[in-house]
């Protein structure tokens, strides 16, 4: 099967997903549906080019017009084509088995999404590190860095060809890949994601542009430093747990109060959705208390509860355990 | 000119006065009686989707979500629905602040300043959004408002306010009946609760049942005129105490737990403003998934990938007994908020 070389002039644009699961599956559906809404957007517009949502100059962004999605078994390959969308009209999804190299050398961006145990088979294959060259690599292997990256990449270019000498991935013809590393959350699947990403030196602003929309289409998107890395694993990656454990809480509660658990369920989680979005719109947490307990109500009674029972510092002693363990996942990779 | 209003049920009632100043035949009037910031969100949230409807194009999504089923709004209008609106007020600046916020539907909202008689007059149905203390110095008692009131329906956001003590202060004490209250002359007090997110129109608002049971248009037109401003749940008035914690309270303790998360945020090295909205991202992404249709602990265990960290952050929450703190706060806010209902003393004394 020939795939035509992404890149210069009528070629299509192409996205390759290397290593599409679970995460990388939801990239891919909230990739379509943005693109879906665009383009009825233009549709309704008459078809002149819509105001993007967040101020994205529509030209400046060289977005995909194909997708190749690479994955490892016939099972995924079945499944994802499965769930494709049937319309003529949306992004061309090709499902690939097996071909990771050449998906790789059709692409103009790649988005890395394999086990992070994969990280050496699937970067360090044959040919892989020459089809990189020139390109875009977005990662969202967990626990993996950047220079883990490079370090694989310029072993499969030293095994490919003669030494180098830096860690940068480099060949004869002055080539470099750009690695970015991006991690979403698991909200991704409903395209309400806090992704977090860190840029290697060498990112242009056009790369940086390209993946603030590809993850805007699944949500948020946060620009960070490697540093602030592992912190943003616990608190954007690990929270959703954590969040899930405390309307778990208010449910218990709920029933043993009478309600039933599948309403309480909904309120919870619809009260917690306002809660955040109240405070996202600029309320502080201490004022939105202050404001919710009134003076000798019953919400004061819940808040001194759950003050006597130390919430707070357990809450925050959570975050930074979580944390400390995610600056040791980094470690157990090759 | 006769004209029939009677899309509600049981509003059979012959225009007393006379004056119909209604624009054309089947048009309802809204009235927001103390259209203060929550009647102000309602309208708000009222015009905005009927604006959109009128105009097909689809209703925003609060969230920006795909999902269908995390829509909050109702798509699915009432045989009929307000198209005329009157927001009654008392000082300037509330009829200010009314009309800088509606300015783009003005053409539908008439103010009236220290005309309540005239506003409930000109009601079909009539949205109670005043202060209690309003209730109290006898804003409902005024000469002829009895009869304004007559066959329509009230629909209260009066915080801790029970229908019993509503029509206790318009019609006096009377034995509770099941009787429908219009047969009785009277008119329907429905008691909604909306919480603090009403104003950015992420309410979970709790619709008390009513005795006897409101018709299908009645109740089909509550519960879209609460949607405007966030998701619904009916409930028996027995459980608005727990009602009150979960969904009243609730905004106070995710603040406080979000105040703990960014607290170890900083610890770690994140500034607090970015820790915050991070959190608060990640709080209302969650809250999208549960929405969405997910089990929580099903959730839970899908983030809690094995070897991962998130497993250790768990193992602190539980080993902090979390679960039984947060259960245990929100039934002592339940328990708090019957106990004032029923007018106890001392409910927040030393324990």
């Amino acid at each position: 099967m020939a795939y035509v070389n992404g890149g210069a002039g009528n070629s299509p644009n192409t996205l390759t997903i290397l290593g599409c699961g679970t995460l990388g599956s939801a990239i891919l559906f909230g990739l379509l549906a943005c693109s879906a809404e665009e383009r009825s957007k233009k549709v309704e517009k008459g078809g002149q080019e819509a105001d993007l949502p967040n101020g994205f100059e529509h030209e400046e962004i060289q977005k995909p017009s194909r997708i190749l999605a690479c994955v490892r078994t016939e099972q995924s390959a079945e499944r994802l084509r499965r769930q494709l969308p049937a319309s003529e009209h949306a992004l061309p999804v090709k499902v690939i088995r097996g071909d990771n190299v050449r998906a790789v050398q059709a692409a103009d961006t790649v988005l890395l999404g394999c086990q992070p145990q994969d990280l050496d088979s699937c970067l360090g294959a044959p040919g892989m590190e020459r089809a990189l060259r020139g390109k875009l690599l977005i990662s969202i292997l967990a626990g993996v860095t950047i220079p883990q990256i490079e370090q694989v990449l310029a072993r499969g270019e030293t095994r490919a060809t003669a030494k180098t000498n830096g860690h940068v991935a480099t060949s004869g013809d002055g080539r470099t890949t750009s690695i970015i590393r991006a991690m979403p959350n698991t909200a991704s699947f409903v395209r309400a994601s806090t992704t977090v990403i860190t840029a290697c030196s060498i990112a242009t602003p056009a790369n940086l542009r390209l993946v603030d929309w590809l993850f805007t289409c699944i949500g948020t998107v946060t620009h960070i430093t490697a540093a602030q890395f592992d912190a943003c694993t616990a608190l954007c990656g690990s929270t959703p747990a954590f969040f899930a454990l405390f309307i778990e809480s208010l449910l218990d509660g709920a029933v043993a109060l009478g309600l039933k658990r599948s309403e309480a369920q909904v309120m919870a989680a619809q009260t917690m959705k306002g809660a955040a979005t109240l405070m996202l719109a600029g309320e502080q947490p201490d004022a939105l208390k202050e404001k919710v307990a009134t003076p000798g109500g019953s919400t004061i009674q819940g808040l001194l509860e759950l003050e006597r029972k130390a919430l707070r510092g357990v809450v925050a002693d959570a975050l930074i355990r979580c944390t400390a363990a995610a600056s040791t996942l980094g470690s157990k990779q090759a | 000119m006769s004209r029939n209003k009677a899309q509600i049920d049981g509003l059979h009632v012959p225009l007393l006065n006379g004056h119909a100043n209604k624009e054309a035949e089947g048009d309802m009037t809204l009235t927001v009686l103390g259209c203060g910031t929550l009647g102000i969100a309602i309208l708000s949230g009222i015009l905005t989707s009927l604006s959109s409807v009128s105009s097909s194009e689809p209703s925003p999504s609060s969230s920006g979500t795909a999902t269908p089923s995390a829509q909050p709004e109702e798509d699915n209008l009432p045989s009929r629905v307000p198209s005329r609106f009157i927001a009654c007020v008392t000082r300037d600046a509330s009829a200010k602040r009314v009309k800088t916020a509606l300015s783009s539907h003005l053409s539908s909202v008439t103010i009236l300043q220290n005309e309540n008689l005239k506003g409930v007059q000109q009601a079909d149905v009539i949205l109670l959004g005043c202060k209690p203390k309003n209730l109290k110095d006898g804003i409902l008692r005024e000469p002829g408002m009895r009869e304004a009131l007559q066959g329509k329906l009230v629909i209260s956001i009066l915080a801790g306010t029970s229908i019993e003590s509503l029509e206790e202060n318009v019609y006096g004490p009377k034995a509770p009946t099941d009787k429908d209250p219009f047969a009785e002359g009277r008119c329907r007090f429905v008691r909604v609760m909306p919480n603090t997110a009403s104003l950015i129109r992420s309410s979970m608002t709790v619709i008390a049942d009513s005795a006897p049971p409101l018709s299908i248009s009645q109740s089909s037109l509550v519960t879209w005129i609460l949607s405007r401003i966030g998701r619904v749940v009916n409930l028996p008035p027995y459980m608005m105490d727990a009602a009150t914690a979960l969904c009243g309270s609730g905004p106070a303790f995710f603040a406080l737990m979000l105040e703990a998360m960014a607290d170890g945020a900083v610890a770690m090295g994140l500034p607090r403003a970015e820790a915050q909205t991070m959190a608060a991202q990640t709080m209302k992404g969650t809250a999208e998934m549960v929405l969405a249709g997910q089990h929580p602990a099903l959730l839970r265990e899908q983030v809690c990938t094995p070897g991962g960290c998130t497993a250790g952050g768990l193992q602190v929450l539980e080993d902090g007994k979390v679960r039984a703190s947060v259960a245990t706060g929100v039934r002592t806010a339940s328990v708090a908020a019957s106990r004032l209902g029923r007018g106890e003393q001392g409910v927040n004394g030393p324990r």
